[in-house]
Formats: C-alpha cells, structure tokens, sequence
C-alpha cells in the first residue's frame, strides 16, 4: 500500500518573522509574525499610529526593518528586494503623482519602471484606464486630477504590471461610493484569480465585506488575526466594530471621560 | 447656530493681528526643531553648513578690508554707489519676493490650517510677510554683511552698524510689499502655478535684456561707453540717491552714521522704519481680501479648473519589448523640464548670459586668458564649462531631489538605484553638454578658429563636463530635499552654492591640467605633454563622478521615506 503523497504547503504569499521596525525613539513594529496565502485578502485594522503604514512601507522596501524579516512570495524584501518589489503593487494613501505627466504617461512610466513590454503596455493602458473611468482625462496633466483621480490612477500603475501581491494603505479613502465599489469589485476578482491583497483600513464594513482575515494591530503588535466572523466569537463581541474597539482597548465610556473633562 | 464653547471670535480691525507673535514663535520653533532637533545627521550639516557660513563671512570680511583700505571714495561718490547697491537689493527683493508670495502663500501646506482656524488671514499675510523678510535679510548679512562692516570699521564708525542695519531692513521691506501686492492681485484673476511660470519667465527675459543692453553698449575694448545708461551702475546711482526715493534716504543714512552725524541717520532711519511698518500692514490689510480669494482659487485649480490637455506621445506602436528603466526615468523627467516655465526659465537664464558673453566684442573668446602659449579653443571651452556648471546645477543637482515625496514611484518598482542615477546623469549630460557644445560652437566660429581645434576642445569639454555632471548627480543623490512645495527649491541654497564651489575648484583644476602640457610642453615633445595632459584629465573626471556616484548610489539606497 502506497501513502497519498503529502501535498506541499504552498509557499505563502507574504510572510513575516519577527519583524520590528523602532525609530529613534519609539517602536512602531514591534516583533510582527504573520503568512498571508495566495489568493487571500487579508485586512489590517488599527487605531491611528498602530503601526499599519509602518508595516506596508517595511514590505514596500520603502524602510528597512530594524530587526526580522519580511517575504514577498518568498522574496525577502531587503536582500532580494528587487525580486519582492517586481512580485508587488503599491498603493499610498496619499499617492503623490507627478504633476506634470498625463495620466496616460504616468501609466507609460509605471508600466516602464516595471519592465512591462511596450505591446503589452498598449494592450493594457487604454482598457485600463477605461475600466477605472479615466478614459476622458487621460491626456491630461495629473496636476488636475482631483485626490479620487489620483488614487484611481495610483491603482492603475500598481495593478499594470500584474502584480501577485497587492498591498494597499487605506485605499478607499478619496473614493466616491462607486469607485470604492468598483475597487470591491477589482480586488474581489483579483483574489479570485489567485492574486493576493493586503490592504490596511479603517472602514470597518470594507474589512467585514472583503476580507478573508483580517489582522487587529495595536501598539506596533499584532494582536488578533482571525476571519471576521471567527474573531467575533472569539472576542464575544457583536460587531467586528466592537471586536476591534475591545481589542485596542478603545471601547466604552471611558475613553471619552478624559475627552469630556478636557472640554469642559 | 451658537459658537464653540470656550473659542473666542476670530478678532476685527488692529485685534486682527495678534496673532502674528504666535504665528512668528511657531516659524522660529520650527526652523530650530529643523536645525537642530532632527537627529543626530541633521545637527551635523547644521555644524557643517554654520562653520561654513561663518569661514565665508570672515573670508569676505578679510577681502573687503583689504579693498576698503585702498581708498574710501568721497560723500560724493560713496552716496551714489551705496544708493546703488541697496537700488539692486530692492529690486532683487522685488523680484523674489513674487517666487516668495507664490510659494508661501498659496503653495505652502501650512496656510490651509492657518486660514481654516479663527485667525485672521491679514495676521497670515504679515506673519508670512515677515519671515520672507527676515529670511532676505539673513541672506543679505551673509553676503553684504561683511562689506558694510568693514567699511564702518574702516570709517571708525562700527557703532552705527545696529542704525544701518535697521535702515536696510526697514529699506527692503517696501520692495517686499510690492511684490507681494502685485503678486496677491495677479493671483486673485490667475492661478498661482500661471503666476509662478510667468514670474520666472518675466525675470528671465528682464535679467537678460538689462545684462544685453549693458554688454552691448560697451566700447569694443570691453570699457564702458561714456554715455550714461539708465540700465548701467552710476546712472542707476544717481536715480536710486534721488532725495525723495527710500533707497535715498537709506544711502544718507548710512553716510551720516558712517561719518558721526547720528541725528540725521536717525531722523532717515526713522522714517524709513515709519514707511515700511506703514506698507507691511497696508498690504496686509488690504490684500487679506484679495488672499483669501486667490487662495480658494488656487485650491479650486488644483482639484481640476484649469485643465490643461495634453497631446499623449504615449500612444503604443504595439511593439517592442521593455523599455530601458534609464530611458524611461530619462524621458518623464525632460517631460517635467519642459512642462514647468519656472524651471526652464532657471536653467536658461546663466546659459544665456555666458552666451551673451562669448558673442560679445572683446569678451570670452579671445580677451583674458588666452595667451599666445594656449591654444584659441582653451578660453572658449573654459567659459562653456562654467555655463555647464551652472546647467549641472540646475538639472543634475536635483536630480533625486525633485522626485521629491514622489520619490516612493520609484523606490516601490524593482529598479536598482543606480539605474536611477543613470537616468539623472544621462539628463544633466545631455543639457550640460549640449548647452557647452553649443557655446564652444558658437564662440569658435565667432573666433574663426579651425574646425580641428574645435573638435579637439569639443571633445575635452565633454570629459570636462561629465565629470562635472557625475559630480553633481552624485552630490545631488547624498543629500536630496524631498519636502518642497515648488521644485525649484528641491535643493537648498547651502547644497546650491557648496556644489558651484566644488564645481569651480574641479573645473579650474581640469582647466590647469589641460593648459599645463602647454604652458611647460616637455622635452619628450609638446604631442606627448598633451597626450599625458589629456589622460590626467580623463582619469580626473572619471574619479571625481565615479566616487560621487558611488556615494549617491548608497545614499539613495538606504533613504527611508
């Protein structure tokens, strides 16, 4: 009799150990572990200065971790970090663009910096641009976009070269009921074409509707990573709202009282 | 609707400007949090760039003793000449003080916060007027300073420097509001970045035309022609020392101090103290109105008015395979040059004033430093080279600084930093060069010289030159500014004048290197001296760019954003 062979464990799309980012005089990231998979989208919630935009900038390569590591599909994103930024797309919350690029150009560039090939590009620009509703603005100087455009045109550049993991700080922000829709829509297809989306946010509702699992960060540690539902049971809480105020330790009155006292 | 418990309504009428200590304690907090608070790295330029600044002063200091004790010229002459200088002064403050109003008042991050709390925009107008003048002022003391000082020392009159001091300040605050006022109503009917573009071109075009009418008007042997121009120093020195106009009364004024007569420089002192407090709060009054709107309107353009549709070269041919990173970063930042009148019109300007130089009589090509021993592209290649230096400076140098917070675009993508600054060299060659090419061009043909020299010195010159441009990408990498607001600020001042020093000393020693082999040819032969010269050269601009590179490379490796 033959055992069934023992199948592999695919190698997770992001992977963090121990990972710690500390500033002169504070620790943002404080000793993070945690695998994302293939096709998951996992939500990262936290109260402001939690650590979110730390995390996603330390996969980005865009700061270097102060001690452990972090993978992008196997990548390390410090000692192989060109291979961890070709496997990602990035989206800022406040993507600063340039200005005096067209909309079109700035994918053009994207999509350069990228190594995407120039006949690809051109299969994929223009159906882009319409599927994000910026056909009509696409020769026109980003200095004009409003901050939806911008954002929208950001998701563009980050999504041109096919990227396998996607990681998003506060994506919604700046978007009009039917772009954040819309970006639903693309990130719920993404996923199910096996790419993976790691997106920071604090709409609440975004995180319950969308995410796989999400990730309760507080202090620099990650504190609780669960499915929304599990981590509802698991904290007794009603609403994943309430899970997550429980879990930073902001739920009740008494964190308004100081509030109350200072503007009396 | 009821007011916010505790919150007081925003003040009317002279109330209205209390504020403004506040809002000046803040600006004086932030510069020294800047300076000094921002980590260990930021203190040590700070120590850099402050034992710089005073070796300058005291080197200035020193030279200006020694021109002074040559001969102070009489009342007579002093008054005109000094009226002179500070007529330039107002009208440099003139001048920037609109790049000032655009970026201070409507570019700036901090005036939407300070126009949306109960503060009143007049005490934002005057809070912002004074830092632009204490900052011009502390620009004049470090360049100006010392020649003053050494005069009132030489006049025994050193205790009047506080009185002169005062007069200047008071002097080149009515420039400043007059800038700023025309600049607050320009921008109230046009958006501020128009504004800002056609300032920089219109300062262009002037600074050029009144430096051609000058040069032009010259006698052939480079002397001035003895008709007096209004454009030229003394006619403008005898109009700025008009008895009515501030600029004379602040020349009197040092006059009198300088020469013991306190009571009038007082008495003038005064009165220009009087007239600049008077303009500060006028325009600060009656230009609030006028901010306000311009502001909304600036914000309203920057969410989408004024549209601007541009042709897109992007449309694919639907081939090809990837294109060069280089190329690609190459090509968005000549899109960028292009698309900003403010930038082009500060890179055109230094070259069109050494092309004004070399195609003038008497000038460049064949006066000063070309001698019988030196061969006739020499002169002409030294005065493209320093053409070329002041290009690096506006195109290599802030290579990486003008990515500014975009910067993430391309530390996000898989591109090594040195393919980054590959793209910023390849640029700032490409202008430096072309720019020096085309003046060495230009001025050997205006020399007759034989088109073997020029080729021969074409060619050194583009060693020269991207040496000089490496040098500049490199040192523009080490310490990039990546918060501005206007990108013509995306290098400091301090990095600005530190690369044309360090450029200079690089070009006059190249340019010494090249004239050796002729100046002391050797006994193997001159062809073998210039051989040695030239591969001395070779090995000189290849270190210098590739030990800056080097040093760009890391830095721009390990900037966290």
């Amino acid at each position: 009799m033959t055992s069934a062979p023992v199948p592999l464990r695919p190698e997770p799309a992001i992977r963090l150990r121990g990972l710690t980012k500390i500033f002169a005089d504070r620790v943002a990231v404080n000793c993070m572990n945690l695998e994302v998979a293939e096709g998951e989208l996992f939500g990262f919630l936290g109260p402001n200065g939690a650590g979110k935009t730390t995390t996603i900038k330390l996969l980005t390569g865009l700061l270097r971790p102060t001690l452990g590591s972090a993978e992008l599909c196997g990548h390390d994103v410090v000692t192989d970090s060109l291979r961890a930024r070709a496997v990602a797309g990035y989206v800022p919350d406040q993507p600063a663009l340039y200005d005096k690029l067209t909309g079109r150009e700035m994918l053009g560039l994207s999509a350069d910096l990228y190594g995407v090939p120039r006949r690809v590009q051109a299969a994929r620009i223009g159906p882009l641009l319409g599927a994000l509703g910026l056909e009509e603005h696409a020769d026109r100087l980003v200095q004009a976009y409003s901050r939806g455009m911008r954002q929208k045109l950001a998701l563009g550049a980050a999504l041109l070269h096919d990227p396998r993991v996607l990681l998003l700080d506060e994506p919604t922000v700046g978007l009009d009921p039917a772009g954040a829709r819309q970006l639903k829509d693309v990130l719920r297809g993404l996923c199910a074409d096996g790419r993976t989306v790691f997106l920071s946010t604090h709409v609440l509702e975004v995180a319950e509707l969308l995410c796989d699992r999400v990730g309760v960060v507080h202090q620099g540690r990650l504190v609780a990573v669960e499915t929304p539902a599990e981590l509802r049971t698991a904290v007794g809480a009603g609403s994943l709202e309430e899970a997550f105020l429980r879990l930073t330790g902001a739920d009740g009155d008494s964190d308004l009282r100081p509030l109350l006292r200072a503007l009396e | 609707m009821t007011e916010a418990a505790g919150v007081a309504a925003p003040a009317t009428g002279w109330w209205g400007y209390r504020p403004v200590p506040g809002l000046l304690r803040s600006r004086v907090r932030m510069a020294v949090n800047a300076a000094l608070r921002a980590g260990p790295e930021q203190r040590g330029w700070t120590l850099i760039l402050g034992t710089l600044a005073v070796a300058w002063w005291l080197g200035t200091h020193r030279i200006a003793t020694v021109v002074i004790a040559g001969g102070v010229p009489s009342p007579a002459r002093l008054e005109p000449a000094l009226a002179a200088g500070l007529g330039t002064l107002c009208g440099v403050v003139a001048v920037t003080s609109v790049s000032f109003a655009i970026s201070g008042l409507y570019l700036a991050r901090d005036v939407e916060l300070l126009l949306v709390a109960p503060v009143s925009p007049r005490a934002v107008l005057l809070a912002k007027l004074c830092v632009q003048l204490a900052t011009g002022v502390a620009i004049a003391a470090l360049l100006a300073g010392p020649w003053l000082v050494a005069y009132l020392s030489a006049q025994g009159a050193l205790a009047a420097l506080p009185l002169v001091a005062v007069a200047a300040l008071a002097l080149a605050a009515l420039p400043l509001c007059a800038g700023t006022a025309v600049t607050i109503v320009t921008v109230r009917f046009l958006p501020a970045r128009r504004v800002r573009d056609a300032a920089a071109l219109l300062v262009t075009g002037t600074v050029f035309i009144v430096t051609a009418v000058n040069v032009v008007l010259r006698t052939p042997d480079g002397m001035r022609s003895t008709t007096p121009l209004a454009l030229d120093a003394p006619g403008r020195g005898r109009i700025a020392d008009l008895a009515w106009l501030p600029t004379g009364w602040a020349a009197r004024a040092a006059v009198a101090a300088a020469r013991g007569r306190p009571a009038v420089a007082c008495l003038l002192t005064l009165l220009l103290v009087v007239s600049a407090a008077a303009a500060l709060l006028l325009v600060s009054r009656l230009g609030e109105a006028a901010f306000v709107a311009g502001h909304q309107r600036a914000v309203e353009a920057g969410e989408g008015r004024g549209r601007r549709r541009v042709a897109g070269r992007l449309r694919h041919r639907g081939r090809g395979g990837p294109r060069p990173v280089w190329r690609a970063i190459a090509l968005k930042d000549l899109r960028e040059l292009r698309r900003d009148a403010s930038q082009l019109g500060q890179l055109v300007l230094p070259i069109a004033l050494f092309a004004l130089y070399i195609a003038v009589p008497g000038q460049g090509t064949s006066a000063g430093i070309a001698t019988a021993r030196l061969p006739g592209w020499f002169a002409v290649a030294l005065t493209a080279a320093f053409a070329s230096l002041f290009a690096a400076s506006g195109v290599a140098l802030r290579g990486v600084g003008v990515e500014g917070r975009r910067l993430w675009v391309l530390r996000c993508a898989p591109v090594p930093p040195g393919q980054v600054l590959l793209a910023k060299f390849c640029v700032g060659l490409g202008v430096a060069a072309g720019l020096g090419l085309g003046l060495l061009v230009a001025g050997g043909l205006r020399a007759h010289l034989p088109v073997s020299d020029l080729a021969l010195g074409g060619a050194r010159l583009l060693v020269v030159v991207a040496g000089l441009v490496g040098l500049a990408t490199g040192l523009g990498a080490v310490r990039p500014r990546l918060d501005w607001t206007d990108p013509r600020r995306s290098v400091g001042v301090g990095q600005s004048l530190g690369f044309l020093g360090i450029g200079s000393l690089y070009l006059a020693v190249c340019f010494t290197v090249l004239a050796l082999p002729y100046a002391h040819p050797s006994s193997a032969g001159a062809a073998q001296a210039v051989t040695w010269g030239d591969a001395a050269l070779v090995v000189l601009a290849a270190g210098s760019a590739t030990l800056a590179l080097r040093a760009g490379v890391a830095r721009l490796g390990a900037i966290e954003l």
